[in-house]
């Protein structure tokens, strides 16, 4: 009854005062923290089709945010494709409750912590520190805070199911930005769930003009491109090798953390593959212990999923997911801003246009 | 109502489905698809989880309940079933790769459903009605149950039994039943061949015996199908096969001639070798060999195997009126009424315009003074007045004096000449079975038509004889339905009810054809029957069932004047033919035996269902 939750939580927010002051944003991808190699073999190769060949269990989760000067309300949901009787499980739904993460002055996060009615907030961080006016937090931490613990709440359900197989992300099998031990804990306790179910979790990464992984000089090294390493990205890299038609596969490569700190010895090896669909790039990537584990099969997973690529130049699972649980944070958005506005709360220029989407996505645009 | 207060109510709602054994429940109104209930619409989309759908299934045609929000309890009819991929679901095309994920047919089965009636879940003993009461979303679906169907749909308990409910393309424990009146208001079954028709007026023939009393079924049969209604089938069903048939048999002059060996040899048989009909001095006994003999033969070709235990044979003189025969038949025993049929001519021609349906209007006015004139003092035997046509015609027909003075155009000449001969053609007339004896005809039996307040029960009018003499059929059929509607004036004329009388006419575009169809027809003649039949049967409780599979060759009035059209598989020119196009879609490739009954006495106007297997052997079964 998330309509009744959000009036009860509207009533609330209609009583706070204090403004928040802005978050601050984050860092850049610290590519110094790890190391990249080309695994033997390494080279790009035609993906040519064949048989649709997995069946693997997707999940992803989409956010949205919905602010005024006294708050900002972080929805999260997520979508897990192929894991049991439906097509598509959800949370919120049958995989969990926590949707919602909500940052607003300390006594009105007091006050809904305590409404037995609002068992959907989330209101603390996962270190147990308040969303509040003085958190010492980014925005992507909040995003993070929901988005990843619901979804690694619906991997621990995959990994509860049993069977094995694949279970393919949406995003990285694990945030290497994170300072945030807490939920870096999470997803680790999370993937290694799946591990024992006999899971590889395979993780497709959309976003990679930001990522310089391909720009190592060993990984540069294996390709016959002449790239100014400084100034690089991934995107750019594979744009420039793999040919702009047809389906390739660059890869495989190692990817090792040396850093000083947790990261370098608590983040396991991956191992990863980009994948150009005419020109259009994704990343593949997986625990370097599941492609051991895959053997030859971990490339063809990777393949796999570049082959069916959708008309959003993303692999179909991920598609199927991705839609869903946008549509999913579309529909919840716009019942909240309904709730807030009935109560004449103020919302920013930003969350209008968020609305905006959600009514796209909502209606299937 | 707070939202935990909805959720209880709903709550109970579905325990009531369950407690009150109303159906499974399968599912909730679709919350993504408005739920309509319109003067001009009436739309619920429902959804059904893919593990149910694949359970239970989903298909067109079936019923299936709602229990609303707001407390009412509603049948509805599945319209449309529809299924998609999340792929179509999400807007997801591949670009390179067919999608074959199998993982994305896990999606609600979305079932579209027609609300038909509804009763408050609280009185389910109530009367149903349209539906009134507007369907939330979210509200429970349920399968119903075969009780409630029969319920909801209000169908008549009593009357002639169709079959049972078909929904769905399964056939459900409710049975479908038409109440006697609407048999009175006439019913026309149209299909394909092949369809079940014939089964269909086989079962309903047997359940008006049945469940009518004092029911008089007649049935026209030119395939011989209704005569096996007293031989078990392969299995057992409903009804038991009839333990006494009366057969109406026209004898012909030609049946005669072909059988007179036939007849001396079964009447040598009974009589002993040494001995032969001609030995038979009792003219009474006489006739009773050869009534006997003729029954014998009837058997023999009608019932394989049969014979005839013993033979009661009633004459009226030499006329054979009558033979009442134990017939035994693998380990049954049925009674056979075999009533030998034909016409004198002397009685009757005054009214053969009236059942000889190739007069012109002019000459049908002018038939009985051409006949007497043509006999003048003469006797009006057919044999007599066709000798005397003959002279008259050889003479001069311009300028003879018959016609002279009677001033007949040469075309009415003509069309009269041509008709006698038809009549004589037929060999109805004045039929006898005669010996040459010492130059003379010895004549030993007689044939006429029996007392048509006397028949009851099934009555055949066995007209294989005529399979290829449509003209002939349609004389002897009108003679015969024109004489048992006399009978049944006669009974209400004397203020006395008139037993039901059910008249089952197959093939019925033979015999009342569409005008035009058949150009020897008279159109007058044919409309004049029907007429009589329907509108006027109506009164003295005689129903008419015609079947056909070729409706544009029915005469129009025909189809106006039967309430109930019950459509079996047909093209969709067929159906719109008897206005029933709206069921092309269930109807063009149906199975054999399923049919919509169109009618004014169902709640829903129309119910599908399926026949009974047949309940009596068969052809080709």
């Amino acid at each position: 009854m998330a309509v009744d939750g959000f009036r009860v939580l509207a009533e609330y927010l209609a009583s706070a005062k204090r403004a928040l002051k802005p978050l601050r944003t984050r860092e850049a991808e610290d590519s110094q923290s790890y190391e990249v190699r080309p695994l033997e073999g390494a080279l790009v190769r035609k993906v040519e089709g064949g048989a649709w060949r997995f069946a693997p269990v997707a999940v992803d989760g989409s956010t949205r945010k919905l602010a005024g000067p006294h708050f900002s309300a972080y929805v999260v949901g997520v979508a897990v494709y192929g894991l049991g009787e439906k097509a598509v499980d959800f949370i919120p739904g049958g995989l969990g409750r926590r949707f919602l993460a909500l940052r607003a002055p300390r006594e009105v996060l007091m006050q809904v912590e305590r409404d037995g009615r609002l068992d959907f907030l989330i209101v603390r961080g996962s270190d147990g520190t308040y969303l509040d006016e003085d958190c010492d937090c980014t925005e992507e931490d909040i995003f993070d805070e929901v988005r990843v613990s619901a979804e690694s709440e619906a991997l621990i359900r995959v990994a509860e199911r049993g069977g094995g197989g694949l279970a393919v992300v949406d995003g990285p099998i694990y945030f290497d930005h994170w300072a945030k031990t807490h939920l870096l804990k999470i997803r680790m306790t999370a993937v290694e769930r799946l591990r024992e179910a006999g899971f590889a979790a395979v993780g497709v990464v959309k976003r990679v003009d930001k990522s310089q992984k391909l720009c190592k000089r060993e990984a540069l090294d294996a390709f016959p491109v002449e790239v100014d390493r400084r100034y690089c990205n991934d995107a750019y890299v594979v744009s420039n090798v793999a040919p702009k038609s047809g389906i390739y596969l660059m890869g495989s490569f190692r990817l090792t953390y040396v850093g000083r700190d947790i990261r370098g010895y608590a983040l396991p090896d991956k191992v990863f593959w980009y994948a150009s669909v005419y020109g259009s790039v994704f990343r593949v990537e997986m625990l370097y212990d599941d492609f051991k584990r895959l053997g030859g099969e971990a490339e063809e997973v990777a393949a796999w999923l570049a082959w069916t690529a959708t008309s959003r130049w993303i692999p179909y699972v991920i598609d199927v997911v991705d839609a869903h649980a946008r549509r999913l944070t579309a529909n919840l958005l716009i019942a909240l801003r309904h709730a807030v506005k009935s109560r004449d709360i103020p919302l920013t220029y930003d969350s209008e246009l968020e609305f905006l989407d959600a009514l796209r996505d909502h209606v299937g645009v | 109502m707070s939202g935990f207060e909805l959720k209880q109510r709903v709550e109970v709602i579905r325990q009531k489905v369950e407690e009150r054994g109303l159906g499974e429940v399968l599912g909730r109104v679709s919350p993504g698809e408005v739920a309509s209930v319109g003067a001009d619409e009436r739309r619920v989309v429902i959804d059904v989880d893919f593990d149910t759908y694949l359970r239970v299934g989903a298909r067109i045609g079936e019923y299936l309940g709602v229990a609303t929000v707001l407390g009412s309890v509603m049948l509805g009819r599945v319209v449309e079933v529809r299924r998609r991929h999340v792929a179509h679901i999400a807007h997801i095309q591949t670009l390179y790769a067919p999608v074959e994920d199998l993982e994305g047919l896990k999606t609600p089965a979305q079932i579209v459903l027609e609300p038909l009636t509804e009763c408050p879940i609280d009185d389910l003993d109530c009367e149903p009605t349209p539906v009134y009461t507007p369907v939330d979303p979210l509200s429970v679906v349920f399968r119903p149950s075969p009780e409630f169907i029969a319920k909801m749909l209000g169908l008549p308990r009593e009357g002639i039994l169709l079959g049972r409910l078909y929904a769905g393309g399964f056939e459900l424990s409710v049975e479908v039943r038409l109440p006697e009146r609407a048999m009175y208001q006439h019913v026309l079954v149209v299909g394909t061949t092949g369809a079940g028709k014939t089964v269909l007026l086989k079962n309903m023939a047997l359940s008006a015996i049945y469940t009518v009393r004092n029911a008089t079924v007649l049935a026209l049969d030119l395939q011989g199908d209704y005569l096996l209604t007293v031989l078990p089938p392969e299995a057992s069903g409903v009804y038991q096969p009839l333990d006494e048939i009366t057969v109406l048999m026209p004898v012909t002059r030609h049946l005669i001639d072909r059988r007179r060996e036939d007849i001396q040899r079964i009447a040598a048989r009974i009589l002993g070798e040494e001995y032969s009909l001609l030995d038979v001095k009792d003219e009474r006994e006489a006739a009773g060999l050869v009534g006997r003999a003729l029954a014998e033969i009837f058997v023999e070709e009608t019932y394989p195997g049969a014979k005839v235990l013993r033979a009661e044979v009633t004459t009226e003189s030499v006329q054979v009126a009558e033979v009442r025969a134990k017939v035994e038949t693998g380990s049954r025993v049925f009674t056979l009424r075999l009533l030998p049929w034909a016409m004198r001519f002397e009685e009757v021609y005054p009214e053969i315009p009236q059942f000889f349906p190739f007069f012109s209007e002019r000459v049908s006015m002018l038939f009985r003074r051409l006949v007497d004139a043509l006999a003048g003092e003469g006797q009006r035997d057919i044999d007599t007045v066709m000798k005397r046509l003959d002279a008259e015609t050889t003479y001069d027909a311009e300028k003879g004096g018959v016609w002279r003075k009677l001033k007949l155009h040469p075309s009415q000449l003509a069309n009269f000449v041509r008709g006698m001969h038809m009549i004589y053609e037929t060999g109805l007339f004045d039929v006898s079975y005669a010996v040459a004896e010492n130059k003379s005809q010895r004549v030993f039996a007689t044939f006429g038509e029996p007392d048509y307040m006397e028949l009851g029960g099934l009555v055949v009018v066995d007209l294989r004889e005529f399979r290829e003499a449509p003209s002939v059929a349609s004389a002897v059929v009108y003679r015969v339905l024109s004489r048992l509607f006399e009978a049944r004036d006669e009974k209400l004329a004397r203020g006395a009810s008139p037993p039901p009388t059910f008249i089952f006419i197959d093939e019925a575009h033979y015999y009342f054809p569409q005008e035009g169809a058949r150009e020897d027809f008279n159109k007058e003649v044919v409309e004049a029957v029907i007429n009589k039949l329907t509108r006027l049967g109506r009164v003295r409780r005689m129903g008419v069932v015609f079947a056909t599979h070729s409706p544009a060759d029915l005469n129009d009035l025909v189809i106006q004047l039967t309430n109930t059209k019950i459509a079996m598989r047909s093209e969709p020119r067929v159906l719109e033919r008897v206005d029933m196009a709206e069921y092309a879609g269930e109807l063009a490739y149906a199975q054999s035996g399923v049919a919509v009954a169109k009618s004014f006495v169902y709640r829903t106007h129309a119910v599908t269902f399926k026949t009974l297997p047949p309940q009596t052997r068969h052809r080709g079964v």
